[in-house]
Parts: C-alpha cells; structure tokens; sequence
C-alpha cells in the first residue's frame, strides 16, 4: 500500500482524472472529498463488501432449481 | 448463428449462442472478472430464474423478481447508473434480485438487484443507495 501524510486541504492525485482531497480533520474524522469521472463508481468500502459477501454466499450453493423450488414453498 | 456449449454445475450441459449473452461490463461485486451470463427461465422453475455465468460455467445465481417479496418495490437508478446502461427509461429494465437459500440463511439481495437492459443486453448489479432495502432481506413464510 502506498501511504501518504496530507494535512487537510492538500490532495493526492490518482491517473489524470482522480482526485482526493482532505476536507477536514476532527480527532478520529476525516472528512474527504473525491473528484473522479461519473463512471467511475465510488462506495464505503463496508457497502461494497456486504455486496460481495452476499454474492458469494448466494453463489456457495448449486442447488437444483427443483431443491430450490420446495426449499421456497416449505417457508 | 454458431452455439457453444458450457458443462453448468446447476444444469448439466447448457447450450447457447452469441445473441443470448449478457453482458455485465464491470462484472458484479466479488466477481468483477466474469462479464458474460445468460438468464436461465424456464416455466417449471417459476418464480425463479437463473444468472448463470458463461465465463465460469461452475457458478449460478437463483433470482426472484423482488416485487414477488416487496409488492411496492421501488426501483430508482441514479442517472449515471441507467445512463451506464444505455436505459432511456428505468421502466423498460428487468430488475432481479440475488437469492440466497442455504442452511444458514434464506434472503434476498433488494439492495443491490441485477438489472438488464434487454434492448442492448447490457446489465449491472445496481446500488440503490437511497434505497433502505437490505442485502439480507428474510424471505418469509409466504409462498
């Protein structure tokens, strides 16, 4: 991991198009604001990984669509 | 049109063509490799239908229509996120939701549904981050 010391009001530069920059610093807060293109898709890292962590419970079993029907009808 | 063929872990052997693709250009969450899925539906399987990935025959997801759980669901995409998906109208979009069905857990993903263009076969897992639905949201006891 690359690490950087900023105080706030300075940035970081990522490629040409990204930018983050520190807002704000209060004890354990840090305030950050991003500038990226709106494609780029942008999310708190916990949202992201609650995604994830339910794709990949969905996707454990390979269940037969006839197990899975009367798993749904025995609720 | 030429048909390939995949060996499916949930459908044995499953035969498709270039046309019945769909095409998920970033992947979706935990799987940010695999583009290429076809949506399995068959009338012996409803409610469900079934995303099975072309790119890594080994792996399926069971779908339900998420207004079967939620009858008033609300679907609202930002616009950057239909916009992505060539979509002139959040309306014309087939909107799924990831169903979990295991021991450990019955739910349904209505936060982040699979949603397809069906006119450009492009699709999404899309965040409604607005949206207070839940990852995890228990199917419960009605059919």
């Amino acid at each position: 991991m690359l690490v950087f010391t900023r105080r706030s009001g300075e940035s970081l530069v990522i490629g040409a198009d990204i930018r983050v920059t520190v807002l704000a610093v209060d004890r354990d807060q840090v305030r950050i604001g991003i500038q990226a293109p709106r494609q780029i898709p942008i999310h708190r890292s916990e949202v992201y990984e609650a995604i994830v962590a339910q794709n990949q419970a969905a996707s454990q079993s390979a269940m037969p669509p006839a197990e899975l029907l009367s798993r749904l009808k025995g609720r | 049109m030429m048909s390939e063929r995949i060996a499916t872990a949930r459908f044995g052997e499953v035969n498709y063509s270039e046309k019945d693709l769909i095409h998920f250009a970033k992947g979706i969450p935990g799987f940010e490799k695999l583009n290429r899925f076809l949506l399995i539906g068959e009338e012996k399987h409803e409610p469900f239908k079934f995303l099975q990935s072309v790119d890594f025959p080994p792996l399926s997801f069971p779908l339900l229509d998420p207004r079967l759980i939620v009858p008033d669901y609300q679907f609202a995409p930002s616009e950057d996120q239909t916009q992505e998906l060539g979509l002139q109208d959040p309306g014309e979009a087939l909107v799924y939701s990831i169903v979990t069905l295991s021991e450990k857990q019955q739910s349904v993903n209505l936060f982040a549904p699979l949603v397809i263009n069906p006119l450009n076969r492009k699709a999404a897992q899309v965040i409604l981050l607005k949206s207070g639905y839940r990852v995890d949201e228990p199917l419960s006891g009605s059919d």
